[in-house]
């Protein structure tokens, strides 16, 4: 799904005391298949921005395009795009409201007026696209799960929809390792498969190895985006607590005088760069 | 919807009717109020708008909020001024339609009361506008304090009411955010048959209360992990002095209450 948007701005409370400029004049445009990392401080903007990708919220000025096709206020239309675009919110459980997991799951088919049969299968093909086996899960209580399985159940309660994009936001808050690596799985399986996938993080390290391009947000505003190394060379100049833990500490290395790069943020890969460096440095 | 910003609230500011004491407020609207009440002449009305008015002016708030406050009371106003045009006789006859007839005293009583209407909820707007829904709150809990003698919880009461005000708009932002949530499962909320839209509440609904009884609960422990006890004295960070303009502005509500009164306008 081609994800665009032209000069957009997001006001709040126009023309009152609490007026607020949420988003000033962002231009950008992610091809069908891309792995986007939204990362930014506390009230950059990051939540309004992706409300927008699926009409919940419109532009005060500018433009939202997907697929080329315009947002706007018409009903229908919006109700289209929300089939094809999941957005996924902050701590998504808070939504749960049925009895079991197979309801809870099945809601997003049943509201496209799909067959019990196909919605079971639908509801089937979701739980284990997530990692949840189908027959142990479908009749236990959603609000009885562990935090992570929970998570998980909520990102699988959008999959019925037969998404072609999917925002999540902040999907990694309050999960522990474990939940963690089981989510960065999920995230890239679901790009293996075509998806256009959209992360809102504070923390860049979490999926940055799936990323292909980071879009950093500071008061509304574009502070850089692009392909990742970019953006992190950008970042490393005045936004150094953002970096990727292990990006931080290759630049460290290089201000120490190590021939390392700092295009690297994965424990392994660090490790490699190193080790090359240290094996040149001394034959 | 839930969007929409609540009638009558309060707009920061820094002008005196924000920085008078709020029980000094309270009881200068009561007067200010029955002044309102014993006004009988057009003249008299005329003149106690434009002090509203001025008063609107010079604390600074947006006038266009005067014309949105009287939205959701539309319905009252317009109802006042037709029971009265169909019921007070006298005057002219206007008006004949079958066993109905509409008198010219019919259409100025009904003008007067509906006058008298909207210049009742302006005036109280000028206080919720100016009051932080948390000062009111305690403004009214000192207010009640007498009751107390007679074994009225009149603290409890007022711990309630900060409550529920307290948590107006986070259940606000809640339920419009599982609504939204919602709407990404493919839900319309705008559309469908009345059948369909109260079912449609459920997905609404659940969460909100489960959210509601949980914020419930934290609180309570976050009230008694900080000493919270009930029916203990609790002493207040912030204590308000009656300052010389809250005996002004007092004075001034007794003044005007007295001149109608005397004045008989």
């Amino acid at each position: 799904m081609l994800i665009e948007t032209e000069r957009l701005t997001h006001i709040y409370s126009p023309g009152t005391p609490w007026e607020c400029w949420a988003l000033e004049g962002i231009t950008l445009s992610w091809k069908p298949g891309s792995f986007v990392l939204i990362a930014g401080p506390s009230g950059s903007g990051k939540s309004t921005l992706i409300q927008h990708f699926n009409g919940l919220l419109l532009p005060s000025s500018g433009r939202v395009l997907i697929d080329g096709e315009e947002l706007g206020s018409d009903k229908a239309a919006l109700g289209r795009i929300r089939r094809r675009l999941g957005l996924v919110f902050q701590i998504p459980e808070q939504q749960f409201f049925a009895e079991t997991v197979f309801d809870e799951v099945a809601f997003a088919a049943a509201n496209l007026g799909l067959s019990s049969a196909e919605v079971a299968r639908r509801v089937k093909v979701s739980l284990e696209r997530v990692g949840l086996d189908y027959e142990q899960f479908r009749g236990r209580s959603p609000f009885n799960l562990s935090a992570g399985q929970q998570r998980l159940v909520a990102i699988a309660s959008l999959l019925p929809l037969e998404l072609e994009a999917l925002i999540l936001d902040e999907p990694a808050a309050g999960l522990d390792s474990g939940g963690r690596r089981q989510l960065a799985l999920l995230l890239a399986d679901l790009r293996r498969q075509g998806m256009t996938v959209i992360v809102v993080s504070h923390h860049l390290g979490d999926f940055i190895s799936l990323a292909d391009q980071i879009l950093f947000l500071e008061r509304g505003r574009v502070v850089a985006a692009g392909e990742v190394e970019g953006v992190l060379r950008r970042l490393a100049q005045g936004y150094e607590p953002y970096l990727p833990p292990v990006t931080d500490i290759m630049r460290r290395l290089v201000l120490r005088g190590a021939g390392v790069s700092t295009a690297v943020f994965e424990l392994a890969a660090a490790r490699e760069e190193i080790v090359s460096w240290w094996g040149g440095n001394s034959g | 919807m839930v969007n929409r910003v609540a009638i009558g609230q309060y707009i920061p500011g820094n002008s005196f009717l924000h920085r008078l004491i709020p029980p000094v407020k309270i009881i200068s609207l009561l007067v200010v109020l029955a002044a309102l009440f014993m006004i009988k002449s057009f003249t008299g009305l005329g003149l106690f708008a434009l002090m509203v008015l001025g008063l609107y002016g010079c604390s600074g708030l947006p006038l266009q909020r005067l014309v949105t406050g009287l939205r959701p009371v539309l319905y009252i106003i317009l109802f006042t001024l037709v029971v009265y045009a169909l019921t007070n006789k006298g005057g002219v006859v206007l008006l004949r339609v079958g066993r109905f007839t509409v008198d010219s005293l019919g259409i100025s009583g009904g003008a007067f009361m509906a006058s008298r209407l909207v210049l009742l909820i302006w005036t109280t707007l000028l206080l919720t506008f100016t009051t932080a829904p948390l000062s009111l709150a305690a403004g009214i809990e000192y207010l009640l304090k007498p009751l107390q003698r007679l074994r009225v919880p009149v603290a409890e009461i007022a711990l309630i009411m900060t409550i529920a005000l307290r948590f107006i708009p986070t259940l606000m932002e809640e339920s419009r955010r599982i609504m939204w949530a919602q709407m990404a499962r493919g839900v319309s909320f705008d559309t469908g048959g009345l059948r369909q839209k109260i079912r449609n509440l459920t997905p609404l609904i659940i969460p909100l209360f489960v959210g509601a009884f949980r914020r419930a609960d934290e609180l309570a422990l976050a009230m008694e992990a900080r000493g919270y006890q009930v029916g203990a004295e609790r002493s207040s960070l912030k204590t308000a002095r009656v300052g010389p303009a809250d005996w002004l502005t007092l004075l001034s509500a007794a003044g005007l209450l007295a001149v109608v009164t005397i004045s008989h306008i």
